[in-house]
Formats: structure tokens, C-alpha cells, sequence
């Protein structure tokens, strides 16, 4: 897949411009084309972060967070993130390790599909702890998880957005919202690459910024 | 029942992969007379059957298998790109949301429904619906066997049509299908089954 196919897929009618009566209604009726080709032509985290912003309040989402595991210099442990979580619930997670222990990072790396946090097995005294967790710290009352893979072998990141709808709700927009976030996903992912992945090769020996600043 | 299987999950259920394996090596190997690929263990199993395929199998009461069905994403790696890339070589499909249905069988199923159609192929057809509902998928395509046509529209799935290959017997056709909530409704009032049947989604 290259990058023009990838920008073709997100100018997608469905997402430009979502007319279902199903998508919970907001202040900004439609995300424009001249605002993704800005966003392409102005690329730096803080255009990508303010377009995540964008999408959550578009969506009625309580939060948005990509997760890059794959990228240079990056780790399971210590991957690229952007997003909405508080401080706090990120530090929480990374203090309690709670990667090894979160069923969606299991799940999703070996995965394509899109998976509901409703849905995942939650019978582990341990997991059922994890999921109380994040509520208490506003995480969201319901979850979605989608696994991205490309655009090079071996990428493969994790965009993960929360909404505090009831159940009837949550159902009401599913397919809708699973359907749009699937091309924002993966048009993040896109952007994620384009900054952190020059096309002259990739030095696998290449520090990252955050390693060098604890030297 | 209908039951999802993740690519992932062939080592904890190795016996009902194996199973599948079988009838497909049997109905495309042994009865299609196919180009596909046996393993040594009398196996139809191919570069396609990775961890993030995703089947769809359908089982009896005992857990017997009837039959299956494989979903790829169309951006990994697929068959239309590959294999049959030489049958249509100017139908390129790449989406996210776009999957592809492969692998398509029946195995042994004597219940047939009211529209003339196994039991087995109507609930695979609606559990492949389920399933796009369930994901955001918004189009399934299928690279299938002319015969199959009749067997989808009698089902209440109307596929496009994206292009023949009639340099085989049978003709081989490549579909299209719009995934949209409704197309439910007519897969179950087509087939006669019921609201009863759900697609049973295992995270895991």
C-alpha cells in the first residue's frame, strides 16, 4: 500500500462528511478535505494531536490514543503514543505494567479487527481490576481498540478511542463509528510514519529523541 | 451455531483448524481438482491462513463441523492480488474496511431452507453480514465459482459484479457486496432463519 492509496481511502465520502442519523450530532458538522490536505502539507505532532482533538469532539469520543509499538527506537514498553489520556492514567498504566496484563495489546498485535472492549475476556481477577481501573480514572465507559499494520512490514500500531455512552447508545452508533475510525486509524498511522520514517532507509542503530535526552 | 476463529487461536483449537483443513483439502483438492496446496498431513493449507485470518465456522450440536469460511483484509496480503491476479489483472481493491471472502465450503449438510439453499451456506452468508456489521466492514468481495452466484441471491445478496473469467469451466466470477444494516433483515427473511441465531464473537 502506498501513500496515495492510503490518503485516497481517508477522503472517503463516510468520513468527510458523516450524514447517518446514528452519529451522535456535534458542533462541527463535517471535517473537510482542506483540512486533512493541511494537515499532510503541515505535518508535526502538534497538527496531528489537534486533528485527533478534532475527530474526538466530531465523534462525541471521550478519548483518542494511538499506540506504536514499531517504530525506530521505539518498544512495547516504551512505544510512540499521541493522544488523549491523562497524564496520570498513562503513568498509572506504566507503573503497574499493566501491557503485559491489558487483553487488547494481546489480542491486537496478532489481529486485524477492530475490537470492542465489551467483548474481551474479562473472567481474570487481575483483568477485572485493570478494566475498574480505568474507569475510575475516566478512561470511558465504553472502548474500542483498532489494530493498524503497514505501511511497511513489520509497522503495526494500536488506535484506541473511548466514549461515555450507555450500552443502547454505543450499539445505536457501532457500525458507524467502527466504520470511520478503521480510515482514521489508519490515516493516522500514515501521518505517525511520514514523521518518524525518512524514505532513505532506516538505521535500526538510530537513537530516538527520547533516549537521548536521558544521557 | 455460527462461531468465529481468529488466525491466532490455531494452536488452542487445533483440533476444529484441523478439521477445517481437511474439508477444504477434500472439496478443493479432492472434488474441485483445484491448484492448491496439500501438506504432508493430507492438509489444505495455504500463505493465506495466517494469524489475522479470521473464519467462520458453522457447528453442529456436537460440535461437528458443517462448514467454513475465510475473511482477509484486503490491505494484507489476499488472493485477489495473487493467485488470481493473472484472471484479473486490472481489479486492484485495497481498503481498511474492504474484506475478502475465500475458502467457501459446505461440507455434508442435508438440512436444506425454504429457499432451496443448505442450511450451512445461509447461516455462513449471514454470519459473514454479522461479522462486516460487527467490524465496519463496508464491502465484502468474493473471486467464486458462476454456481455460487445463484446460491448468494437466493440468500438476499446481490453482488456486484466486477468482472468474468470464462477461460475456466465453470466460469469464474469477482463480486462485490455493500455491507449495510439492512442487507440483514433480507439475508434472514430470504433464508428463513431466525433472530435466534446469532454469530457467537469470541474476543479471544
Amino acid at each position: 500500500m502506498c501513500a496515495a492509496k492510503m490518503n485516497s481511502v481517508i477522503a472517503s465520502p463516510s468520513l468527510v462528511h458523516s450524514t447517518s442519523p446514528a452519529t451522535v450530532s456535534s458542533p462541527m458538522e463535517t471535517i473537510s478535505i482542506t483540512k486533512l490536505l493541511d494537515l499532510e502539507s503541515n505535518l508535526s505532532e502538534k497538527t496531528l494531536e489537534e486533528f485527533i482533538v478534532s475527530i474526538k469532539s466530531h465523534y462525541d469520543l471521550k478519548n483518542i490514543f494511538y499506540i506504536c509499538p514499531s517504530l525506530p527506537g521505539c518498544t512495547i514498553t516504551n512505544p510512540y503514543t499521541l493522544g488523549t489520556y491523562t497524564e496520570e492514567w498513562i503513568s498509572h498504566y506504566r507503573d503497574n505494567n499493566y501491557v503485559n496484563l491489558d487483553p487488547v495489546i494481546n489480542i491486537g498485535a496478532r489481529s486485524l479487527l477492530p475490537i470492542d472492549w465489551a467483548k474481551l475476556p474479562r473472567k481474570s481477577p487481575k483483568v477485572q481490576k485493570f478494566f475498574g481501573e480505568a474507569t475510575e480514572f475516566g478512561v470511558g465507559r465504553q472502548g474500542l481498540t483498532i489494530p493498524v499494520r503497514g505501511p511497511t512490514n513489520g509497522l503495526w500500531a494500536l488506535f484506541c478511542l473511548t466514549a461515555d455512552n450507555n450500552q443502547q447508545e454505543w450499539q445505536a452508533r457501532h457500525y458507524e463509528l467502527v466504520r470511520d475510525m478503521v480510515h482514521v486509524a489508519h490515516f493516522v498511522q500514515q501521518r505517525a510514519f511520514e514523521m518518524n520514517i525518512k524514505d532513505d532507509g532506516i538505521d535500526i542503530n538510530t537513537i530516538t529523541r527520547r533516549e537521548r535526552s536521558k544521557h | 451455531m455460527l462461531m468465529t476463529l481468529y488466525g491466532y487461536e490455531r494452536d488452542e483449537k487445533p483440533e476444529l483448524f484441523t478439521e477445517m483443513f481437511r474439508q477444504r483439502r477434500i472439496i478443493f483438492h479432492d472434488q474441485k481438482n483445484w491448484d492448491v496446496k496439500v501438506n504432508e498431513d493430507n492438509l489444505e493449507i495455504d500463505e493465506f491462513d495466517r494469524d489475522d485470518s479470521v473464519y467462520l465456522c458453522v457447528l453442529g450440536n456436537n460440535g461437528e463441523l458443517y462448514g467454513s469460511v475465510r475473511l482477509l483484509n484486503t490491505l494484507s496480503e489476499h488472493m485477489a492480488v495473487s493467485v488470481f491476479n493473472k484472471m484479473f489483472p486490472d481489479i486492484v481493491i485495497r481498503s481498511p474496511t474492504i474484506w475478502e471472502i475465500t475458502r467457501f465450503v459446505v461440507f455434508n449438510d442435508q438440512v436444506i431452507q425454504p429457499n432451496g439453499i443448505s442450511r450451512t451456506a445461509c447461516e455462513l452468508i449471514l454470519g459473514i453480514c454479522q461479522f462486516s456489521l460487527e467490524h465496519g466492514v463496508t464491502q465484502v468481495t468474493s473471486i467464486y465459482e458462476a454456481s455460487l452466484h445463484r446460491v448468494w441471491r437466493r440468500c438476499g445478496v446481490n453482488k456486484i459484479i466486477l468482472g468474468h473469467n470464462h477461460s475456466t469451466r465453470p466460469s469464474i466470477y469477482f463480486g462485490l457486496q455493500d455491507i449495510h444494516p439492512a442487507l440483514e433483515n433480507n439475508i434472514r427473511s430470504m433464508t428463513g432463519l431466525t433472530k435466534e441465531m446469532e454469530v457467537d464473537v469470541k474476543a479471544a
